[in-house]
């Protein structure tokens, strides 16, 4: 095991690089996510067989289906609706961020589901009272809460996405352990103990002082409630 | 100490572990003689086994990630199980083994086996990443029809009910055990 490769700079910009990809993937799904995630959760609490139907439907699919397939299908997928180059950088972080949003949204949905419920069914009465439409008593009273309760959850599930933006690793993107890789193709075999020691520490680092500020944001917010 | 392998084996992404497991941890064994070159090399046993049964490594690398997170659902479940139990227990005079073994664990297994059930099928679906240690599942078979055929949506969209299949029946068999180990009274069933 060599540790002096950390001592040039090209190594260490190509794996910053790599991490500032998983990151953006991260957060770019995350919001994605939410956003998918939230009507879906919507739509499988309403009363129209249609869409809760259709709701249960997209979360059971992406919960049986591993997510290394996932990847493959919308890789090979997406490039025949809108058109790019695969094997740029923009090509494959559009298909992570594009695959992880409608992959974690199945996630998201579940958890604000949960969300929602958690609200008692006296405020959404109160909210019908005050003269609001189905729309503004989630928009003003529901939503705020239930987003506020289970901000705790979202965030650990951010924490579990983050981990899973490794497996793009399998169409070749540039993200964190993709870097890693190309690396120790490009300074020989013997580097690759190295490289992947560097990964899972980083990997472990980051996820164990998230996980960590999680909790105390978990409890926090149980001390206010 | 428990914590610490738990955090450990939480906070590393599944395939960074595997890939650990495959070219770091040999690293740090003793040298011994690798069939490949026929040279001494660190760890060299445990590079001829990645070689030649790459699925023992990947099994055993899953099995531990698996572990860690099952783990801490047990632990959660023998939270959940009254103070006023286990003092029970050991006012019958059982040691700490057997209250765990008669009193504690049965109730325990219980109340956690829905987060065992998605468990059970999250280690089904990791189980297809083994392919990026050259293990030859399904997976592994589905991708090498891909790259020989380029049929690559109808080959991926074939080969996806067989997945939602399998995690299904999973599911299925899980909450049948369930129902049949289901004691009268206990948990939210009783109330």
């Amino acid at each position: 095991m060599d540790f002096s490769l950390l001592h040039n700079p090209d190594v260490i910009a190509a794996l910053k690089e790599g991490f500032v990809f998983t990151l953006t993937v991260t957060v770019l799904a995350m919001l994605g996510g939410i956003l998918i995630g939230t009507p879906l959760a919507m739509m499988r609490l309403s009363s129209n067989a249609i869409a809760s139907n259709f709701a249960k439907f997209y979360v059971d699919l992406f919960r049986g289906i591993p997510l290394i397939q996932v990847i493959f299908i919308f890789y090979f997928l997406l490039p025949k609706i809108f058109e790019f180059q695969s094997d740029t950088y923009w090509g494959p972080l559009f298909s992570s961020v594009v695959t992880f949003a409608i992959f974690e949204a199945a996630f998201f949905s579940e958890i604000v589901r949960s969300g929602i419920q958690s609200i008692s069914r006296g405020q959404v009465n109160a909210g019908y009272a005050l003269g609001f439409t189905y729309g503004q008593s989630m928009r003003y009273v529901v939503l705020p809460q239930a987003f506020r309760n289970m901000l705790p959850v979202l965030l650990t599930q951010t924490i579990i996405l983050f981990q899973d933006i490794s497996l793009v690793y399998v169409i070749s993107a540039p993200d964190f352990l993709g870097r890693a890789d190309t690396l120790a193709n490009t300074y020989g075999p013997e580097t690759k103990a190295t490289f992947y020691l560097i990964v899972a520490v980083v990997y472990f680092c980051s996820s164990f002082v998230l996980s960590q500020l999680v909790k105390r944001l978990q409890q926090k917010i149980a001390i206010i409630r | 100490m428990a914590i610490v392998t738990v955090e450990i084996f939480r906070n590393i992404p599944l395939i960074v572990q595997l890939f650990f497991w495959a070219f770091v941890f040999p690293e740090f064994l003793p040298d011994s003689i690798s069939a490949g070159s026929g040279d001494v090399v660190a760890g060299g046993w445990w590079k001829n086994l990645l070689n030649q049964q790459p699925a023992v490594i990947g099994v055993f690398a899953l099995g531990l990630y698996t572990a860690a997170r099952v783990s801490e659902h047990i632990r959660a479940g023998i939270n959940t199980v009254s103070t006023g139990q286990k003092f029970a227990a050991s006012a019958v005079g059982f040691t700490t083994a057997q209250s765990y073994r008669y009193v504690i664990l049965p109730v325990a297994y219980r109340t956690v086996w829905p987060t065992i059930t998605s468990e059970a099928m999250n280690v089904f679906k990791n189980s297809a990443v083994l392919y990026a240690l050259s293990v030859l599942n399904f997976f592994a078979y589905t991708k090498t029809m891909r790259e020989e055929t380029s049929q690559d949506i109808i080959i991926l969209i074939l080969s996806t009910p067989v997945y939602l299949i399998i995690t299904y029946s999973i599911k299925f068999v899980m909450a049948w055990i369930e129902k049949r180990m289901a004691v009268p009274g206990l948990g939210s069933g009783g109330k």
